[in-house]
C-alpha cells in the first residue's frame, strides 16, 4: 500500500484524464454527463488516496472504474426516446445528413442502455475491444484475466446485444 | 446438429473475423441459403457498427480543459469552492459533500447546484426555462414547512432566505436562527432567547464566497425534466404544474406562468419499507449526561443522500410565499455572532460514510454485548446503540463536555448504520454476524460488493476487512 500525495495525483490526472473523458463520452454521448463521471472517477481515487497499492497498473484500473461508474450512470438515466429509427444508415456508412447524425447518435445511446443491461464483465470486454478498440492481450491485462477468458465475455456480450438491440432495429423498419 | 444451428452458434465470430477459413467458407455457404440467419448476422453488423462509430468520437479540448481543471480544483481544497457549472450528482457523489452533508444536524437543510436540459411539446414553457429564470435571481425569501411522518412524527415551518452569495438564513417558529454557508461548509446557530451562539466550521480571511444557486428542492430535476403535469388554480393564479417522479420520492412544482417561476413546491420522499431501510436518526438528551434534560439533540442522515432511494422517512417539505429578488441586508447572513452573543466553536464530526463506520460500531456494540454481534434488527436500529453511547461518554465529567463527545458519537453510529442501509438498497449485502463473537477471525460478520474495488469485501470476527471471491462468501444461514 502506498499513499499518492497530490503531485502524483495531478499526474496521473494529466496523464489518464483524457482517456477517462473520452470513454465516459463514447458511452454516454453528453459531455456534461461525461464531465460528472470524468469528477467522479478522480475523486475516488483521491478520496482513497492512502489506500493505493504502488504498483498499479492506472491505465488498465481506470479503464474499469470510468465503464464501471459510466455504467452505473446509464442505469440511471432515463429511457432515451425510441421513435422510429432508421438504423439502414449503418449499413451504408451514411452519417453525414444532419438527421441521419441524429439518428446515429440515438443508435449509440441505445446501444449504451443496452451495455448497462449486460454483466459487468461482458460490458468491460465489449467496450474495451470494439468502442475502446484494445486488443485481446491488452484488454487480458486489463481484466486481469486469460484471453480465452475475454473472448468469451465479448462472445456473449456481442450475442446479448444484438438480442436486446432487436426491437430498435424492428422499428427501424428493417423487416 | 444441423448446419442451421451450427452456423447460428459462429455467426458472432464471423463478424468479429475470427472463425477458420473452413469455418468461414461453411457460414458463408449458408447464408447465400438462408434468409434468417442473413437478418441476424446483419443485426450483429448493426451492433458493430455502432460500436465503430463512437470508437472516433473524442472530448473536444475544451471539455477537457474544464474538466482536469474541476478536478484539480476539487482535490486541492479544503473549503469547496463549488464551481457553478458542477452539477449536483457530482456534488453528492463526491465523499467530501458527502460527509458534510452528514454533519448537518437538521432535517433537510441542503442545497443543490442544477444543471438541466430538456424540452416539452406545446405552448407551455419548458421547466429548463423555470430554472433558467431562477438562475438569474439575486435572492429569494420563502417559506418552508416541514412535515414528517411516521413513529419520529415532526412538524415546523421556518422562513428561508438565500442571498447572492447562496447563504442561507433559516428562521424557526421558536426562534432559533440557522445561518448557513454551504459553499464553505460554515454553519451558525443563534439562539436570541439566551444570546447563545454555536458555530461548526470556521470563516476564514480569504474564503471565497458562493453564489446564489440555492435550489435544494429542484436539486433533482437536473438529471432528468421535470414534466408538464396540467394547470391548476392556486391562490386566484392559473398556475402551471410541473411534476417529477421517481421510486421513493415526488417534487411538485406549481410556476405562474406570468413571471415563470415557481410559487410553490412540495418535495415528498417516501421510506423503502420493502427492503426495511431506515433513515438513521437518534437524539440524545443533555439529561443523559448529568446535564440539563431540556436540551436535546437529534441527529439524522439521508434526507438528502438517500432520497430516490428510499433511504429516508415519509416526509413533505412545501415550499411557498416565494418572494424573488428581494433586497437582503448583509447583516442578516453574518457568521460572525452579533454583539453580546456568547460564541460556543464547535467541531463537526468529519469522517466519511465508509465501511470503517460499520466496523466502528461493531465495535462499539461487541464491547459492551460480551463480544457478541448486533442482530440484523438491532443493526437497523439506531434506538438500539443509545444506551451504549450513553454508556460509553457518560462519567464523572462536565456534563457538557460528555454531551458534545456524545454527539459526535451519535454522527458515527448513524453513519455505521447508513453504510449498511446504502448496502441494502444496491442489493448486494448480506448480514451473518448473529453467530459470530469478536475475535472470530476466521468467520465472517457480513459482506458486500463494493463498487470501487470492483469485488466482494467482508468484515470478519476479528474487524478486520478483506477482499472475497464471490464464492467464498457465505450464504445467509
Amino acid at each position: 500500500m502506498a499513499e499518492l500525495d497530490k503531485k502524483d495525483f495531478d499526474n496521473l490526472v494529466s496523464r489518464h484524464s483524457r482517456q477517462v473523458l473520452n470513454t465516459a463520452l463514447r458511452l454516454l454521448q453528453d459531455e456534461n454527463t461525461a464531465r460528472d463521471v470524468h469528477q467522479e472517477v478522480f475523486l475516488a481515487i483521491w478520496q482513497r488516496r492512502k489506500r493505493y497499492n504502488s504498483t498499479v497498473n492506472w491505465g488498465g484500473y481506470l479503464y474499469r472504474v470510468t465503464i464501471r461508474k459510466t455504467m452505473d450512470q446509464i442505469r440511471t438515466m432515463k429511457t432515451f426516446p425510441t421513435t422510429g429509427l432508421q438504423f439502414d444508415h449503418f449499413h451504408s456508412g451514411e452519417q453525414s445528413q444532419p438527421a441521419a447524425r441524429a439518428i446515429a447518435q440515438e443508435a449509440r445511446q441505445q446501444l449504451s442502455r443496452c451495455l448497462g443491461k449486460l454483466a459487468d464483465k461482458q460490458a468491460e470486454a465489449f467496450t474495451l475491444m470494439r468502442i475502446e478498440g484494445l486488443s485481446y492481450p491488452e484488454v487480458a491485462a486489463i481484466m486481469e484475466c486469460k484471453e480465452e477468458t475475454v473472448r468469451v465475455h465479448l462472445h456473449r456480450a456481442l450475442k446479448q446485444l444484438t438480442k436486446l438491440m432487436h426491437p430498435y432495429f424492428e422499428k427501424g423498419g428493417r423487416r | 446438429m444441423n448446419t442451421h444451428s451450427t452456423v447460428q452458434k459462429l455467426l458472432t465470430a464471423y463478424a468479429l473475423g475470427e472463425l477458420s477459413q473452413q469455418d468461414t467458407l461453411q457460414v458463408q455457404a449458408h447464408l447465400a441459403e438462408c434468409d434468417s440467419c442473413r437478418d441476424q448476422l446483419a443485426e450483429i453488423q448493426a451492433v458493430l457498427n455502432i460500436a465503430d462509430s463512437m470508437k472516433t468520437q473524442t472530448a473536444p479540448q475544451q471539455v477537457h480543459n474544464v474538466a482536469t481543471q474541476e478536478i484539480q480544483a476539487a482535490s486541492g481544497r479544503t473549503k469547496t469552492e463549488k464551481s457553478e457549472h458542477i452539477s449536483w450528482s457530482r456534488i453528492m457523489k463526491s465523499n467530501i459533500t458527502k460527509s458534510a452533508a452528514a454533519a448537518i444536524i437538521i432535517i433537510g437543510v441542503l442545497t443543490g447546484i442544477y444543471q438541466l436540459t430538456g424540452s416539452i411539446d406545446g405552448a407551455v414553457p419548458a421547466f429548463a426555462d423555470v430554472l433558467e429564470n431562477i438562475s438569474n435571481i439575486t435572492s429569494v425569501v420563502y417559506r418552508e414547512k416541514t412535515e414528517v411522518f411516521g413513529p419520529q412524527k415532526l412538524n415546523f415551518t421556518s422562513t428561508k432566505m438565500v442571498n447572492q452569495y447562496g447563504i442561507i438564513r433559516s428562521e424557526l417558529e421558536h426562534g432559533q436562527i440557522m445561518i448557513m454557508d454551504v459553499a464553505n461548509r460554515i454553519t451558525l446557530w443563534l439562539t436570541p432567547s439566551q444570546k447563545k451562539a454555536e458555530r461548526y466550521g470556521k470563516p476564514t480571511p480569504n474564503m471565497k464566497s458562493g453564489k446564489f444557486s440555492y435550489v435544494g428542492w429542484l436539486r433533482k430535476l437536473h438529471e432528468t425534466e421535470a414534466e408538464f403535469a396540467h394547470e391548476e388554480e392556486l391562490d386566484g393564479i392559473m398556475t402551471n404544474v410541473y411534476v417529477w417522479e421517481v421510486p421513493f420520492e415526488k417534487i411538485t412544482v406549481w410556476v405562474d406562468p406570468k413571471i415563470n417561476l415557481p410559487v410553490k413546491v412540495e418535495h415528498k420522499t417516501f421510506a423503502n419499507t420493502e427492503q426495511n431501510v431506515v433513515m438513521p436518526q437518534l437524539s440524545i438528551s443533555k439529561g443523559d449526561f448529568g446535564g440539563d434534560p431540556s436540551v436535546s439533540a437529534g441527529s439524522s442522515i439521508g434526507s438528502g443522500r438517500g432520497s430516490g432511494k428510499g433511504i429516508s422517512q415519509d416526509m413533505i417539505r412545501t415550499l411557498y410565499n416565494f418572494q424573488w429578488n428581494v433586497e437582503l441586508d448583509e447583516s442578516l447572513f453574518g457568521l460572525e455572532p452579533p454583539e453580546g452573543y456568547t460564541l460556543e466553536q464547535k467541531y463537526t464530526e468529519q469522517s466519511p460514510v465508509d465501511e470503517n463506520s460499520l466496523v466502528h460500531i461493531l465495535d462499539l456494540w461487541a464491547r459492551y454485548n460480551d463480544g457478541a454481534f448486533p442482530t440484523a434488527e438491532q443493526l437497523n436500529d439506531p434506538e438500539t446503540f443509545k444506551p451504549l453511547i450513553i454508556e460509553e461518554y457518560d462519567g464523572d465529567g462536565d456534563p457538557e463536555e460528555e454531551f458534545d463527545e456524545a454527539r459526535k458519537e451519535v454522527s458515527r453510529v448513524l453513519k455505521g448504520i447508513y453504510f449498511v442501509q446504502e448496502r441494502k438498497v444496491d442489493g448486494r449485502w448480506s448480514y451473518v454476524g448473529d453467530n459470530v463473537m469478536l475475535g472470530e477471525q476466521d468467520l465472517v460478520v457480513c459482506w458486500w460488493f463494493d463498487e470501487e474495488t470492483d469485488g466482494y469485501r467482508a468484515i470478519l470476527g476479528d474487524l478486520s476487512i478483506v477482499d472475497m471471491e464471490e464464492d467464498q462468501l457465505p450464504t445467509q444461514p
